[in-house]
């Protein structure tokens, strides 16, 4: 949707006060963007080589496996990943980064 | 504040499936129902569930035409996060003050398009999937949540305002929405708050909380379930498709050192559902169900069990005393098997379900002024003859609140519930239900507005 500058200003000026009146809530959930973006970072670089498995990302980016579960399922919630097929042992799914995900 | 007031004959308290079927039954009748609910979405436990015993019906396919045939009745005032704070008597009937929680999303205009939930840039974990997946700060609960309105998570927003940019609607979302009361002036009301289940981690020596690949059913229901979070059922711990999947019975029900000493009546066939479903998803897993006995009660429940026992699933006679961590996540179980000379083995497996028991979602006592039993679910002193009666006249229960049960036995409840309460009301002011056709006021048209 396009905003018109006046309506973008507006928006930005009551984010700012809504910053100011809740302010511990507004910097917890900074610092876990910020870190969740630095995870998805991570992940999107190893998944640049290809399909991998949820432990082949976790041996790469040195996250504990279940993290690393956590934030493939929410990638591929909303659209970042895909699941691709399977490992060949036939235990794990591997996955992939979505078409058009920057990488 | 405004202080508006809504004239209906009941209230009903909780919008689960007992609380649905319940404002349904009494809707049809051409009563005049507030359903109140206090979460963002009408549909309870069952919405979460994958299918149903003993049919292996999809619980979705049952529970979403349900929740719709709810928000689009003429004579039922759909009420979702609120929650009623405060009842008084008033002549026959009785005054409920229900606050409305602001959802910062006006549902009125909202068409539940998801651009905001695609702005956000906020991840935290979806509760509705247990936390096994994420949601965004702006959200819609579930997919077939009722309303389909969307919901700002102001405990977990970064006020960065993506959504408002991104959201096609002029005004819709309001960051400066308040909170609001209402009273709801009625002649009955229905207590239909439901269950929660036993704390998973409540019994340390099984280890859940401290083991990722120890769940519980309800967690197994959303693993199993279509939506799922993974879109299989995969471990939690690295996302393994399990080979060997134990249940372990009674986790949460009769159980003195829990304080429940009571059956909850679902878990045998909970455990049985899940496994039979499983050994479809997962052709090449080993199952087993370690239980004391196996209670199936209802109309073909038996012959569900032996059909599990047919499909191969393995059932042992035993008492699980410890579950422990081994290599790779995965778990030992030992248990003391009960026909067997009580001979104590440790089997190993990579996934363990506990079936924990059902408790009450809800002490009423101090709005509703209404007794609860020794085991805490509401007192339904005249069970024999009037089910759904409570302590206080006019005051009734259906579902869960009123003690652990099945879907069946829910839904028989709530329609039990609104017989009594279409009785009651005739009884006491002598209003006979106007039937749908006659009723052309509905509940917002008789809704009364006092500033």
């Amino acid at each position: 949707m396009t905003i018109s500058k006046e309506e973008a200003k507006a928006i930005s000026e009551l984010m700012i006060a809504k910053r100011k009146e809740h302010v511990e809530t507004a910097k917890a959930a900074q610092q876990l963007v910020k870190e969740n973006n630095a995870i998805r970072r991570k992940l999107k670089k190893a998944l640049k080589s290809g399909p991998h498995t949820i432990p082949q990302l976790a041996e790469e980016t040195g996250m504990e496996t279940v993290d690393v579960l956590w934030h493939i399922a929410a990638m591929e919630k909303y659209g970042a990943v895909i699941e691709v097929g399977m490992d060949e042992d036939e235990e794990y799914y591997t996955y992939s980064l979505a078409k058009g995900v920057k990488k | 504040m405004t202080n508006k007031r809504l004239h209906v004959d009941a209230l009903v308290v909780g919008g689960g499936i007992a609380g649905m079927q319940t404002s349904l039954d009494l809707g049809d009748q051409g009563y005049q129902v507030a359903l109140v609910e206090k979460t963002a979405s009408i549909g309870g436990n069952m919405v979460q569930l994958s299918k149903v015993f003993p049919t292996l019906d999809c619980a979705s396919c049952i529970t979403t035409p349900k929740m719709s045939s709810v928000h689009h009745h003429d004579n039922i005032k759909l009420l979702t996060s609120s929650e009623v704070q405060k009842v008084t008597p008033h002549g026959d009937g009785f005054i409920a003050e229900v606050l409305l929680k602001p959802t910062y999303v006006n549902n009125d205009t909202c068409t539940g398009c998801q651009k905001c939930e695609e702005a956000c840039p906020v991840d935290i974990l979806d509760e509705y999937d247990y936390g096994f997946n994420a949601r965004r700060a702006a959200y819609i609960p579930f997919p077939t949540a009722i309303p389909y309105t969307a919901v700002i998570d102001m405990d977990h927003c970064i006020f960065c305002g993506q959504c408002i940019k991104a959201c096609p609607v002029p005004d819709c979302i309001d960051f400066n929405m308040q909170p609001e009361v209402i009273e709801i002036e009625t002649s009955a009301i229905v207590i239909s708050t439901g269950f929660k289940v036993t704390p998973y981690d409540a019994k340390e020596e099984y280890g859940a909380g401290k083991f990722r690949n120890v769940i519980d059913g309800l967690m197994m229901e959303r693993l199993l379930a279509p939506t799922g979070p993974y879109g299989h059922v995969l471990r939690p711990s690295d996302g393994k498709l399990p080979d060997s999947i134990a249940y372990v019975q009674c986790a949460g029900s009769r159980d003195l050192t829990l304080g429940v000493p009571y059956c909850s009546r679902v878990c045998c066939m909970y455990a049985i559902k899940q496994a039979m479903l499983l050994a479809g998803a997962l052709p090449m897993a080993d199952i087993t169900i370690y239980y004391m006995d196996i209670r199936t009660f209802g109309k073909q429940y038996e012959q569900f069990y032996q059909n599990a026992k047919a499909m191969g699933i393995e059932f042992v006679k035993a008492k699980v005393a410890r579950i422990t961590e081994v290599e790779n996540q995965d778990l030992n179980v030992r248990v003391e098997l009960i026909d067997e000379n009580s001979q104590v083995v440790e089997r190993h497996h990579d996934l363990v379900v506990l079936s924990v028991g059902m408790l009450p979602n809800y002490d009423p006592q101090a709005v509703f002024s209404i007794d609860i039993a020794e085991d805490k679910f509401v007192e339904t002193p005249y069970y024999h003859n009037s089910p759904a009666a409570t302590t206080r006249p006019g005051i009734f229960a259906a579902g869960t609140a009123a003690g652990p049960m099945d879907i069946v036995d829910t839904i028989v409840t709530a329609g039990s519930a609104a017989a009594d309460v279409a009785a009651y009301i005739q009884s006491h002011n002598g209003h006979k239900a106007e039937t749908a056709v006659e009723t052309q006021t509905t509940v917002a048209e008789r809704s009364v507005d006092h500033d």
